[in-house]
Protein backbone atom coordinates (compact mmCIF):
# COMPACT_ATOMS: atom_id res chain seq x y z
CA UNK A 1 0.00 0.00 0.00
CA UNK A 2 1.33 3.42 -0.92
CA UNK A 3 1.63 6.26 1.72
CA UNK A 4 -1.09 8.81 0.96
CA UNK A 5 -0.20 12.77 1.27
CA UNK A 6 -2.38 15.14 1.07
CA UNK A 7 -1.35 18.62 0.41
CA UNK A 8 -1.95 19.17 3.95
CA UNK A 9 0.53 16.87 5.39
CA UNK A 10 3.53 17.96 2.62
CA UNK A 11 5.33 20.27 5.75
CA UNK A 12 6.46 17.02 6.58
CA UNK A 13 6.47 14.96 3.48
CA UNK A 14 8.27 17.01 1.09
CA UNK A 15 11.48 15.63 1.52
CA UNK A 16 10.40 12.35 -0.47
CA UNK A 17 10.42 14.52 -3.43
CA UNK A 18 13.91 14.45 -3.14
CA UNK A 19 14.01 10.28 -4.37
CA UNK A 20 12.42 11.43 -7.81
CA UNK A 21 14.35 14.15 -7.44
CA UNK A 22 17.24 13.46 -9.71
CA UNK A 23 15.84 11.01 -12.25
CA UNK A 24 13.40 14.33 -12.97
CA UNK A 25 16.15 16.67 -13.69
CA UNK A 26 18.14 14.04 -15.59
CA UNK A 27 15.33 13.80 -17.57
CA UNK A 28 14.42 17.37 -18.10
CA UNK A 29 18.01 18.30 -18.77
CA UNK A 30 18.91 15.72 -21.51
CA UNK A 31 15.39 14.88 -22.42
CA UNK A 32 12.65 17.17 -22.54
CA UNK A 33 15.06 20.33 -23.31
CA UNK A 34 15.85 18.84 -26.13
CA UNK A 35 12.37 17.40 -27.24
CA UNK A 36 11.69 21.40 -26.28
CA UNK A 37 14.18 22.48 -28.52
CA UNK A 38 13.45 20.07 -31.38
CA UNK A 39 9.71 21.23 -30.95
CA UNK A 40 10.79 24.85 -31.45
CA UNK A 41 13.02 23.98 -34.68
CA UNK A 42 10.37 22.45 -36.39
CA UNK A 43 9.35 26.05 -38.02
CA UNK A 44 13.24 26.79 -38.54
CA UNK A 45 15.78 25.64 -41.13
CA UNK A 46 18.42 24.69 -38.73
CA UNK A 47 21.66 23.48 -39.94
CA UNK A 48 22.06 22.09 -36.09
CA UNK A 49 24.25 24.83 -34.79
CA UNK A 50 23.95 28.69 -35.09
CA UNK A 51 22.44 29.42 -38.34
CA UNK A 52 18.35 29.37 -38.36
CA UNK A 53 15.97 30.75 -40.05
CA UNK A 54 12.24 31.08 -39.38
CA UNK A 55 10.10 29.08 -41.91
CA UNK A 56 6.63 29.34 -40.25
CA UNK A 57 4.72 25.95 -41.40
CA UNK A 58 7.75 25.74 -44.35
CA UNK A 59 8.58 22.27 -42.66
CA UNK A 60 5.31 20.96 -42.39
CA UNK A 61 4.28 21.71 -46.04
CA UNK A 62 7.32 20.29 -46.88
CA UNK A 63 6.18 17.09 -45.41
CA UNK A 64 3.58 16.89 -46.86
CA UNK A 65 4.56 16.94 -50.04
CA UNK A 66 7.91 14.72 -49.54
CA UNK A 67 6.43 11.31 -50.85
CA UNK A 68 9.99 9.60 -50.02
CA UNK A 69 8.71 10.04 -46.49
CA UNK A 70 5.22 8.66 -47.28
CA UNK A 71 6.88 5.63 -48.84
CA UNK A 72 8.91 4.73 -45.68
CA UNK A 73 5.84 4.81 -43.50
CA UNK A 74 4.38 2.31 -45.76
CA UNK A 75 7.98 0.16 -45.60
CA UNK A 76 7.69 0.75 -41.71
CA UNK A 77 4.22 -0.83 -41.79
CA UNK A 78 5.52 -3.59 -44.04
CA UNK A 79 8.07 -4.58 -40.91
CA UNK A 80 5.11 -3.82 -38.23
CA UNK A 81 3.44 -6.60 -39.82
CA UNK A 82 6.23 -8.65 -40.79
CA UNK A 83 7.01 -8.66 -36.78
CA UNK A 84 2.92 -9.14 -36.14
CA UNK A 85 4.18 -12.52 -37.82
CA UNK A 86 7.63 -13.43 -36.31
CA UNK A 87 5.72 -12.88 -32.72
CA UNK A 88 4.29 -16.65 -34.01
CA UNK A 89 7.21 -18.30 -33.19
CA UNK A 90 8.58 -17.38 -29.78
CA UNK A 91 4.85 -17.49 -28.68
CA UNK A 92 4.77 -21.50 -29.82
CA UNK A 93 8.80 -21.99 -28.70
CA UNK A 94 7.48 -20.79 -24.85
CA UNK A 95 4.40 -23.04 -24.75
CA UNK A 96 6.57 -26.08 -26.22
CA UNK A 97 9.01 -24.88 -23.23
CA UNK A 98 6.34 -24.62 -21.14
CA UNK A 99 5.22 -28.59 -21.79
CA UNK A 100 8.99 -29.96 -21.54
CA UNK A 101 8.29 -31.64 -18.27
CA UNK A 102 11.93 -32.46 -17.24
CA UNK A 103 13.35 -29.49 -14.60
CA UNK A 104 16.48 -30.28 -15.43
CA UNK A 105 15.70 -30.06 -19.47
CA UNK A 106 13.52 -26.94 -18.88
CA UNK A 107 16.11 -24.82 -16.90
CA UNK A 108 18.88 -25.75 -19.72
CA UNK A 109 16.41 -25.21 -22.88
CA UNK A 110 15.86 -21.58 -21.20
CA UNK A 111 19.55 -21.11 -20.67
CA UNK A 112 20.18 -21.91 -24.02
CA UNK A 113 18.00 -19.22 -25.25
CA UNK A 114 19.64 -16.91 -23.11
CA UNK A 115 23.49 -17.91 -24.31
CA UNK A 116 23.53 -16.42 -28.21
CA UNK A 117 22.70 -13.30 -26.50
CA UNK A 118 26.15 -12.93 -26.03
CA UNK A 119 26.87 -12.37 -29.49
CA UNK A 120 26.77 -8.64 -29.49
CA UNK A 121 23.79 -7.08 -31.82
CA UNK A 122 26.48 -5.23 -33.79
CA UNK A 123 28.04 -8.78 -34.62
CA UNK A 124 24.41 -10.59 -35.27
CA UNK A 125 23.86 -7.75 -37.80
CA UNK A 126 27.01 -8.52 -39.51
CA UNK A 127 27.14 -12.00 -39.48
CA UNK A 128 23.54 -11.71 -41.15
CA UNK A 129 25.22 -9.28 -43.95
CA UNK A 130 27.76 -11.57 -44.41
CA UNK A 131 24.88 -14.32 -44.93
CA UNK A 132 23.77 -12.26 -47.57
CA UNK A 133 27.09 -11.46 -48.94
CA UNK A 134 26.35 -11.95 -53.13
CA UNK A 135 29.74 -13.58 -53.55
CA UNK A 136 30.90 -15.86 -50.58
CA UNK A 137 27.90 -15.40 -48.33
CA UNK A 138 26.28 -18.42 -46.62
CA UNK A 139 22.84 -17.78 -48.80
CA UNK A 140 23.76 -17.74 -52.21
CA UNK A 141 26.50 -20.83 -51.03
CA UNK A 142 23.31 -22.68 -49.99
CA UNK A 143 21.36 -21.94 -52.80
CA UNK A 144 24.44 -23.07 -55.30
CA UNK A 145 25.16 -26.34 -53.24
CA UNK A 146 21.23 -27.18 -53.36
CA UNK A 147 21.48 -26.90 -56.94
CA UNK A 148 18.39 -23.98 -56.85
CA UNK A 149 21.01 -21.13 -58.95
CA UNK A 150 23.98 -22.06 -61.37
CA UNK A 151 27.35 -22.16 -59.83
CA UNK A 152 28.19 -18.68 -61.39
CA UNK A 153 24.81 -17.10 -60.57
CA UNK A 154 25.01 -14.12 -58.12
CA UNK A 155 22.24 -13.10 -56.11
CA UNK A 156 22.30 -9.64 -55.18
CA UNK A 157 19.92 -10.01 -51.90
CA UNK A 158 20.61 -6.54 -50.24
CA UNK A 159 21.05 -4.38 -53.74
CA UNK A 160 18.36 -5.61 -55.40
CA UNK A 161 14.90 -3.30 -55.36
CA UNK A 162 12.63 -6.31 -55.24
CA UNK A 163 14.47 -8.44 -52.55
CA UNK A 164 15.51 -5.89 -50.03
CA UNK A 165 12.94 -5.25 -48.13
CA UNK A 166 12.40 -9.17 -47.64
CA UNK A 167 16.12 -9.92 -47.32
CA UNK A 168 15.57 -7.29 -44.31
CA UNK A 169 11.81 -8.98 -43.07
CA UNK A 170 13.99 -12.81 -43.04
CA UNK A 171 17.29 -11.47 -41.07
CA UNK A 172 17.32 -12.65 -37.39
CA UNK A 173 15.34 -16.03 -38.26
CA UNK A 174 13.44 -17.53 -36.05
CA UNK A 175 13.82 -14.64 -34.52
CA UNK A 176 13.03 -15.70 -31.02
CA UNK A 177 14.75 -13.90 -28.43
CA UNK A 178 15.63 -14.55 -24.47
CA UNK A 179 13.46 -11.43 -23.63
CA UNK A 180 10.33 -12.12 -25.53
CA UNK A 181 10.47 -15.83 -24.68
CA UNK A 182 11.35 -15.95 -20.61
CA UNK A 183 8.23 -13.51 -20.48
CA UNK A 184 5.79 -15.66 -22.29
CA UNK A 185 7.28 -18.51 -20.32
CA UNK A 186 6.65 -16.62 -17.15
CA UNK A 187 2.88 -15.91 -18.43
CA UNK A 188 2.52 -19.58 -18.48
CA UNK A 189 4.21 -20.51 -15.27
CA UNK A 190 1.29 -18.66 -13.83
CA UNK A 191 -1.61 -20.80 -14.96
CA UNK A 192 -2.80 -22.39 -12.08
CA UNK A 193 -2.27 -26.93 -12.42
CA UNK A 194 -6.17 -26.99 -11.68
CA UNK A 195 -6.80 -25.30 -14.77
CA UNK A 196 -4.93 -27.93 -16.91
CA UNK A 197 -6.59 -30.78 -15.22
CA UNK A 198 -9.86 -29.59 -15.96
CA UNK A 199 -8.91 -29.28 -19.58
CA UNK A 200 -7.53 -32.80 -19.18
CA UNK A 201 -11.39 -34.09 -17.96
CA UNK A 202 -13.27 -32.47 -20.57
CA UNK A 203 -10.55 -34.13 -23.10
CA UNK A 204 -8.88 -31.01 -24.92
CA UNK A 205 -6.11 -31.63 -27.31
CA UNK A 206 -3.08 -29.46 -27.51
CA UNK A 207 -4.29 -27.18 -29.53
CA UNK A 208 -7.67 -27.04 -28.24
CA UNK A 209 -5.73 -25.64 -24.85
CA UNK A 210 -3.48 -22.98 -26.41
CA UNK A 211 -6.20 -21.62 -28.49
CA UNK A 212 -8.81 -21.82 -25.49
CA UNK A 213 -6.92 -21.19 -22.51
CA UNK A 214 -3.17 -20.24 -22.75
CA UNK A 215 -2.86 -17.99 -25.08
CA UNK A 216 -6.09 -15.76 -23.62
CA UNK A 217 -4.39 -16.21 -20.15
CA UNK A 218 -0.76 -15.04 -21.02
CA UNK A 219 -2.55 -12.07 -23.52
CA UNK A 220 -0.80 -9.71 -20.73
CA UNK A 221 2.13 -10.59 -21.50
CA UNK A 222 1.64 -10.65 -25.28
CA UNK A 223 0.35 -7.30 -25.01
CA UNK A 224 3.31 -5.96 -23.58
CA UNK A 225 5.75 -7.80 -25.99
CA UNK A 226 3.09 -6.05 -28.93
CA UNK A 227 3.82 -2.63 -27.52
CA UNK A 228 7.32 -2.93 -27.04
CA UNK A 229 7.07 -4.28 -30.87
CA UNK A 230 5.41 -1.64 -32.23
CA UNK A 231 7.28 1.44 -30.84
CA UNK A 232 10.35 -0.42 -31.38
CA UNK A 233 9.64 -1.28 -34.85
CA UNK A 234 8.66 2.29 -35.42
CA UNK A 235 11.70 3.97 -34.42
CA UNK A 236 13.93 1.47 -35.54
CA UNK A 237 16.37 2.43 -38.46
CA UNK A 238 19.57 1.16 -37.08
CA UNK A 239 19.02 -2.19 -39.03
CA UNK A 240 18.43 -1.13 -42.32
CA UNK A 241 21.21 1.76 -41.65
CA UNK A 242 23.77 -1.23 -41.02
CA UNK A 243 22.40 -3.52 -43.72
CA UNK A 244 21.87 -1.13 -47.08
CA UNK A 245 23.51 2.27 -45.57
CA UNK A 246 22.38 5.72 -45.39
CA UNK A 247 20.84 5.54 -48.92
CA UNK A 248 18.36 2.83 -47.97
CA UNK A 249 19.10 0.60 -50.23
CA UNK A 250 18.52 0.45 -54.00
CA UNK A 251 16.84 3.72 -54.87
CA UNK A 252 15.87 4.19 -51.39
CA UNK A 253 13.52 1.79 -51.19
CA UNK A 254 13.79 0.09 -48.05
CA UNK A 255 14.18 3.84 -46.36
CA UNK A 256 12.42 3.50 -43.12
CA UNK A 257 10.83 7.49 -41.27
CA UNK A 258 14.42 7.17 -38.50
CA UNK A 259 16.91 6.68 -41.42
CA UNK A 260 14.97 9.92 -43.03
CA UNK A 261 15.61 11.97 -40.06
CA UNK A 262 19.19 10.75 -39.96
CA UNK A 263 19.93 11.18 -43.70
CA UNK A 264 18.01 14.96 -43.88
CA UNK A 265 19.91 16.12 -40.62
CA UNK A 266 23.06 14.41 -40.22
CA UNK A 267 24.00 13.77 -44.28
CA UNK A 268 22.55 16.92 -45.55
CA UNK A 269 22.34 19.26 -43.28
CA UNK A 270 18.46 19.73 -42.73
CA UNK A 271 18.36 19.89 -38.93
CA UNK A 272 14.82 21.72 -39.12
CA UNK A 273 13.41 19.17 -41.07
CA UNK A 274 14.84 16.23 -39.35
CA UNK A 275 13.30 17.73 -36.33
CA UNK A 276 9.86 17.74 -37.90
CA UNK A 277 9.76 13.96 -39.54
CA UNK A 278 11.00 12.95 -35.68
CA UNK A 279 7.85 14.82 -33.98
CA UNK A 280 5.98 13.48 -36.42
CA UNK A 281 7.22 9.62 -35.89
CA UNK A 282 6.42 10.73 -32.12
CA UNK A 283 2.75 11.33 -32.97
CA UNK A 284 2.24 8.38 -34.92
CA UNK A 285 3.75 6.23 -32.04
CA UNK A 286 1.45 7.99 -29.72
CA UNK A 287 -1.60 6.99 -31.77
CA UNK A 288 -0.77 3.71 -32.21
CA UNK A 289 -0.25 2.88 -28.43
CA UNK A 290 -3.45 4.17 -27.92
CA UNK A 291 -5.19 2.51 -30.13
CA UNK A 292 -3.33 -0.99 -29.47
CA UNK A 293 -3.91 0.04 -25.50
CA UNK A 294 -7.57 0.28 -26.49
CA UNK A 295 -8.18 -2.90 -28.65
CA UNK A 296 -6.10 -5.19 -27.30
CA UNK A 297 -7.96 -5.97 -24.24
CA UNK A 298 -6.45 -8.59 -21.51
CA UNK A 299 -8.72 -10.62 -19.53
CA UNK A 300 -8.30 -10.51 -15.68
CA UNK B 1 3.92 -32.53 -11.60
CA UNK B 2 -0.29 -33.07 -12.94
CA UNK B 3 0.62 -32.51 -16.38
CA UNK B 4 1.71 -35.74 -18.32
CA UNK B 5 3.30 -36.05 -21.68
CA UNK B 6 1.05 -37.93 -23.75
CA UNK B 7 3.18 -40.16 -25.35
CA UNK B 8 6.35 -40.70 -26.34
CA UNK B 9 6.06 -39.07 -29.98
CA UNK B 10 4.77 -36.10 -28.32
CA UNK B 11 7.74 -35.45 -26.47
CA UNK B 12 9.94 -36.30 -28.96
CA UNK B 13 7.98 -33.66 -31.29
CA UNK B 14 8.65 -31.26 -28.45
CA UNK B 15 12.25 -31.44 -28.02
CA UNK B 16 12.87 -31.59 -31.96
CA UNK B 17 11.16 -28.25 -32.25
CA UNK B 18 13.42 -26.83 -29.79
CA UNK B 19 16.31 -28.20 -30.98
CA UNK B 20 15.08 -26.65 -34.63
CA UNK B 21 15.03 -23.57 -33.28
CA UNK B 22 18.33 -23.88 -31.23
CA UNK B 23 20.20 -24.79 -34.26
CA UNK B 24 19.59 -21.46 -36.18
CA UNK B 25 19.59 -18.86 -33.10
CA UNK B 26 23.41 -20.71 -32.35
CA UNK B 27 24.02 -20.62 -36.05
CA UNK B 28 26.04 -16.95 -36.33
CA UNK B 29 27.63 -18.09 -33.17
CA UNK B 30 28.86 -21.14 -34.01
CA UNK B 31 29.72 -19.54 -37.84
CA UNK B 32 31.24 -17.05 -35.55
CA UNK B 33 34.11 -19.11 -33.76
CA UNK B 34 34.60 -21.39 -36.85
CA UNK B 35 35.08 -19.09 -39.77
CA UNK B 36 37.71 -17.13 -36.98
CA UNK B 37 40.41 -19.38 -36.85
CA UNK B 38 40.25 -19.60 -41.08
CA UNK B 39 42.42 -18.25 -43.43
CA UNK B 40 40.68 -16.82 -46.99
CA UNK B 41 41.31 -20.07 -48.83
CA UNK B 42 40.08 -22.22 -45.85
CA UNK B 43 36.98 -19.90 -45.81
CA UNK B 44 36.61 -20.48 -49.19
CA UNK B 45 36.92 -23.31 -49.33
CA UNK B 46 34.72 -24.71 -46.67
CA UNK B 47 32.87 -22.09 -44.43
CA UNK B 48 30.89 -24.74 -42.09
CA UNK B 49 33.57 -27.17 -40.68
CA UNK B 50 36.72 -26.61 -38.49
CA UNK B 51 39.34 -27.39 -40.28
CA UNK B 52 43.54 -27.76 -39.41
CA UNK B 53 45.86 -26.08 -39.71
CA UNK B 54 43.87 -22.94 -37.42
CA UNK B 55 45.31 -19.78 -37.68
CA UNK B 56 45.02 -17.81 -34.46
CA UNK B 57 46.77 -15.35 -35.31
CA UNK B 58 43.48 -13.94 -36.84
CA UNK B 59 42.93 -13.00 -33.18
CA UNK B 60 46.19 -11.45 -33.04
CA UNK B 61 44.86 -8.97 -35.69
CA UNK B 62 41.23 -8.78 -34.08
CA UNK B 63 42.81 -7.75 -30.85
CA UNK B 64 45.05 -5.03 -32.33
CA UNK B 65 41.70 -3.51 -34.35
CA UNK B 66 39.24 -3.60 -31.09
CA UNK B 67 41.34 -4.08 -27.81
CA UNK B 68 41.70 -0.68 -26.69
CA UNK B 69 38.04 -0.41 -27.04
CA UNK B 70 36.99 -2.84 -24.60
CA UNK B 71 38.21 -0.84 -21.84
CA UNK B 72 35.97 1.96 -23.68
CA UNK B 73 32.99 0.35 -23.97
CA UNK B 74 33.24 -1.87 -20.24
CA UNK B 75 33.64 1.99 -19.35
CA UNK B 76 30.63 3.58 -20.62
CA UNK B 77 27.94 0.16 -20.18
CA UNK B 78 29.17 -0.07 -16.55
CA UNK B 79 28.62 3.17 -15.59
CA UNK B 80 25.65 4.20 -17.28
CA UNK B 81 24.46 0.95 -16.26
CA UNK B 82 24.91 1.50 -12.41
CA UNK B 83 24.30 5.21 -12.14
CA UNK B 84 21.00 4.37 -13.69
CA UNK B 85 19.89 1.65 -11.50
CA UNK B 86 20.57 3.52 -8.70
CA UNK B 87 18.52 6.54 -9.51
CA UNK B 88 16.02 4.81 -11.16
CA UNK B 89 15.65 2.61 -7.63
CA UNK B 90 15.35 5.63 -5.41
CA UNK B 91 12.53 7.14 -8.71
CA UNK B 92 10.44 3.85 -8.68
CA UNK B 93 10.51 3.80 -4.64
CA UNK B 94 9.21 7.19 -5.01
CA UNK B 95 6.25 6.25 -7.19
CA UNK B 96 5.38 2.82 -5.85
CA UNK B 97 5.13 3.88 -1.97
CA UNK B 98 3.95 7.80 -2.09
CA UNK B 99 0.79 9.25 -3.29
CA UNK B 100 2.29 12.62 -3.43
CA UNK B 101 0.33 16.03 -4.99
CA UNK B 102 1.82 16.03 -8.57
CA UNK B 103 2.80 12.30 -8.54
CA UNK B 104 0.70 11.28 -11.19
CA UNK B 105 2.04 13.89 -13.40
CA UNK B 106 5.74 13.29 -12.56
CA UNK B 107 5.16 9.35 -13.50
CA UNK B 108 3.19 10.84 -17.07
CA UNK B 109 6.08 12.40 -17.49
CA UNK B 110 8.28 9.41 -17.43
CA UNK B 111 6.20 7.32 -19.32
CA UNK B 112 5.75 9.62 -22.08
CA UNK B 113 9.42 9.50 -22.52
CA UNK B 114 8.86 5.71 -23.67
CA UNK B 115 6.83 6.90 -26.63
CA UNK B 116 9.59 9.86 -27.36
CA UNK B 117 11.90 7.92 -30.59
CA UNK B 118 15.48 8.46 -29.67
CA UNK B 119 15.95 9.60 -33.32
CA UNK B 120 13.61 12.62 -33.23
CA UNK B 121 16.01 13.49 -30.22
CA UNK B 122 19.56 12.79 -31.55
CA UNK B 123 19.97 16.35 -33.26
CA UNK B 124 18.63 18.58 -30.87
CA UNK B 125 20.39 16.44 -27.86
CA UNK B 126 23.97 16.48 -30.01
CA UNK B 127 23.72 20.17 -29.28
CA UNK B 128 22.98 20.29 -26.07
CA UNK B 129 25.79 17.73 -25.43
CA UNK B 130 28.17 20.21 -27.74
CA UNK B 131 26.96 23.12 -25.95
CA UNK B 132 27.46 21.37 -22.16
CA UNK B 133 31.06 20.92 -23.81
CA UNK B 134 30.71 17.05 -23.91
CA UNK B 135 31.04 16.92 -27.12
CA UNK B 136 34.09 14.10 -27.68
CA UNK B 137 33.71 12.67 -24.23
CA UNK B 138 32.22 9.21 -22.54
CA UNK B 139 30.15 11.79 -20.30
CA UNK B 140 27.76 12.62 -23.03
CA UNK B 141 26.61 8.91 -23.73
CA UNK B 142 26.91 8.00 -20.08
CA UNK B 143 24.64 11.27 -19.34
CA UNK B 144 22.66 10.55 -22.10
CA UNK B 145 22.30 6.93 -21.68
CA UNK B 146 20.98 7.30 -18.03
CA UNK B 147 18.25 10.08 -18.84
CA UNK B 148 17.18 7.69 -21.65
CA UNK B 149 16.74 4.54 -19.13
CA UNK B 150 14.80 6.22 -16.55
CA UNK B 151 11.62 5.47 -18.41
CA UNK B 152 11.37 2.04 -18.75
CA UNK B 153 13.44 1.11 -15.49
CA UNK B 154 11.29 3.20 -13.42
CA UNK B 155 8.11 1.53 -14.88
CA UNK B 156 9.49 -2.00 -14.64
CA UNK B 157 10.52 -1.42 -10.75
CA UNK B 158 8.16 0.23 -9.63
CA UNK B 159 5.70 -2.77 -10.54
CA UNK B 160 7.86 -4.88 -8.55
CA UNK B 161 8.06 -2.58 -5.77
CA UNK B 162 4.59 -2.04 -5.12
CA UNK B 163 3.97 -6.62 -4.95
CA UNK B 164 6.46 -6.36 -1.85
CA UNK B 165 4.51 -6.60 1.25
CA UNK B 166 4.05 -3.67 3.68
CA UNK B 167 5.51 -5.39 6.48
CA UNK B 168 8.80 -5.26 5.31
CA UNK B 169 8.51 -1.53 5.21
CA UNK B 170 6.96 -1.52 8.47
CA UNK B 171 9.94 -3.51 10.08
CA UNK B 172 12.45 -1.41 8.85
CA UNK B 173 10.35 1.96 9.90
CA UNK B 174 9.31 0.54 13.47
CA UNK B 175 13.53 -0.09 14.02
CA UNK B 176 13.96 3.94 13.13
CA UNK B 177 15.22 3.30 9.47
CA UNK B 178 14.67 6.37 7.26
CA UNK B 179 13.71 5.84 3.57
CA UNK B 180 17.36 5.21 2.13
CA UNK B 181 17.35 2.27 4.88
CA UNK B 182 13.94 0.56 3.61
CA UNK B 183 15.25 1.00 -0.03
CA UNK B 184 18.74 -0.38 0.94
CA UNK B 185 17.39 -3.42 3.42
CA UNK B 186 14.15 -3.97 2.01
CA UNK B 187 14.05 -3.31 -1.71
CA UNK B 188 17.67 -4.02 -3.05
CA UNK B 189 17.40 -7.46 -1.60
CA UNK B 190 13.90 -8.29 -2.55
CA UNK B 191 14.03 -6.77 -6.00
CA UNK B 192 17.70 -8.37 -6.71
CA UNK B 193 16.32 -10.23 -9.65
CA UNK B 194 14.93 -7.93 -11.61
CA UNK B 195 17.75 -5.29 -11.01
CA UNK B 196 20.01 -7.41 -11.85
CA UNK B 197 17.90 -8.42 -15.23
CA UNK B 198 17.57 -4.55 -16.11
CA UNK B 199 20.45 -4.01 -15.44
CA UNK B 200 21.89 -7.17 -18.03
CA UNK B 201 19.40 -5.60 -20.45
CA UNK B 202 20.85 -2.14 -20.36
CA UNK B 203 24.51 -3.00 -20.59
CA UNK B 204 23.41 -5.04 -23.59
CA UNK B 205 21.87 -1.68 -25.19
CA UNK B 206 24.63 0.00 -24.21
CA UNK B 207 27.31 -2.35 -25.52
CA UNK B 208 25.16 -2.41 -29.08
CA UNK B 209 24.69 1.10 -29.44
CA UNK B 210 26.52 2.54 -32.73
CA UNK B 211 24.89 5.71 -33.36
CA UNK B 212 25.47 7.67 -30.24
CA UNK B 213 29.33 6.94 -30.07
CA UNK B 214 29.47 7.41 -33.96
CA UNK B 215 28.37 11.28 -32.91
CA UNK B 216 29.61 12.48 -30.22
CA UNK B 217 33.14 10.79 -30.24
CA UNK B 218 35.73 11.72 -32.55
CA UNK B 219 39.04 10.56 -31.30
CA UNK B 220 39.44 6.83 -32.31
CA UNK B 221 41.16 6.14 -29.27
CA UNK B 222 37.97 6.74 -26.83
CA UNK B 223 36.08 4.59 -29.70
CA UNK B 224 33.80 1.57 -28.71
CA UNK B 225 33.39 -1.58 -29.97
CA UNK B 226 30.38 -1.34 -31.84
CA UNK B 227 32.12 1.55 -34.09
CA UNK B 228 35.43 -0.04 -34.37
CA UNK B 229 33.63 -3.12 -35.93
CA UNK B 230 31.55 -0.81 -38.45
CA UNK B 231 34.60 0.46 -39.29
CA UNK B 232 36.38 -2.72 -39.47
CA UNK B 233 33.71 -4.21 -41.99
CA UNK B 234 33.50 -1.39 -43.68
CA UNK B 235 37.26 -0.53 -44.89
CA UNK B 236 38.35 -4.16 -45.11
CA UNK B 237 39.50 -5.87 -48.09
CA UNK B 238 37.78 -8.83 -46.59
CA UNK B 239 39.97 -11.33 -44.74
CA UNK B 240 36.62 -12.87 -43.07
CA UNK B 241 38.83 -15.31 -40.35
CA UNK B 242 40.47 -11.92 -38.95
CA UNK B 243 36.66 -10.43 -39.36
CA UNK B 244 35.13 -12.80 -36.97
CA UNK B 245 37.80 -13.21 -34.61
CA UNK B 246 37.04 -9.48 -34.25
CA UNK B 247 33.71 -10.12 -33.50
CA UNK B 248 34.65 -12.89 -31.10
CA UNK B 249 36.55 -10.72 -28.99
CA UNK B 250 34.27 -8.36 -29.02
CA UNK B 251 31.98 -11.11 -27.73
CA UNK B 252 34.28 -12.06 -24.54
CA UNK B 253 33.14 -9.53 -21.82
CA UNK B 254 29.69 -10.38 -22.35
CA UNK B 255 30.46 -13.57 -22.34
CA UNK B 256 31.96 -13.63 -19.23
CA UNK B 257 29.07 -10.96 -17.68
CA UNK B 258 26.59 -14.06 -19.20
CA UNK B 259 28.81 -16.60 -17.02
CA UNK B 260 28.10 -14.41 -13.69
CA UNK B 261 24.63 -13.69 -14.02
CA UNK B 262 22.71 -16.25 -15.75
CA UNK B 263 20.66 -17.36 -13.31
CA UNK B 264 19.86 -14.41 -12.21
CA UNK B 265 19.01 -13.15 -15.71
CA UNK B 266 16.43 -16.95 -15.74
CA UNK B 267 15.38 -16.00 -12.72
CA UNK B 268 14.13 -12.21 -13.00
CA UNK B 269 12.78 -12.98 -16.54
CA UNK B 270 11.19 -15.96 -15.33
CA UNK B 271 9.54 -14.69 -11.93
CA UNK B 272 7.66 -12.04 -14.35
CA UNK B 273 9.63 -8.98 -14.84
CA UNK B 274 7.30 -7.43 -17.18
CA UNK B 275 4.02 -7.03 -15.84
CA UNK B 276 1.10 -5.90 -17.65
Amino acid sequence: MAVEVSAGKLKYYWPVYLLVAIPLVMVLIFSYYPIFNGFIHIFYEWDGDTVEEYVGLGNVYKIMHDTDLWKSFGVVGIFVLANLFKMIIPIMAAVVLHHVINERANYIYRIMFVIPMVVPAMVFFLMWKYFYEPNAGVLNEILRACGVIKATEIIQWLSNSVLVIPSLVFAGFPWVGAFGVLIYLAGLQNIPEDIYEAAEIDGAGPVRIFWKMELPLIMTQVRINLILMIIGTIQQWQNVYLFVGESGGPNGIASVPGLIVFREAFSRGLFGYGCAVGFLLFLVTLCLTFINNKFVRTKK
Amino acid sequence: MARQGRNNISEICKHAFLWCIYAFTFLPLYLMLVISLKDNQQFARNPWLPEAPFHWVNYAVGWHHIGDKIFNTTFVAFTTTGLALIIAVMGAFFFARYKMPGSKFLFFLFMLLMMYPGVANMVPSFKLMTSLGLYNSHWALILGGVAASQAFTIYVLRNFIEDIPQDLFDAVEIDGGSVLHQIWHVVVPMAMPIIGTLAILRIIAVWNNFVGPLLYLRDSKLQVIAVALLHLEGEYTKNWGELMAGYTIASIPLIIMFLFCMRLFVRGLSAGAVKG
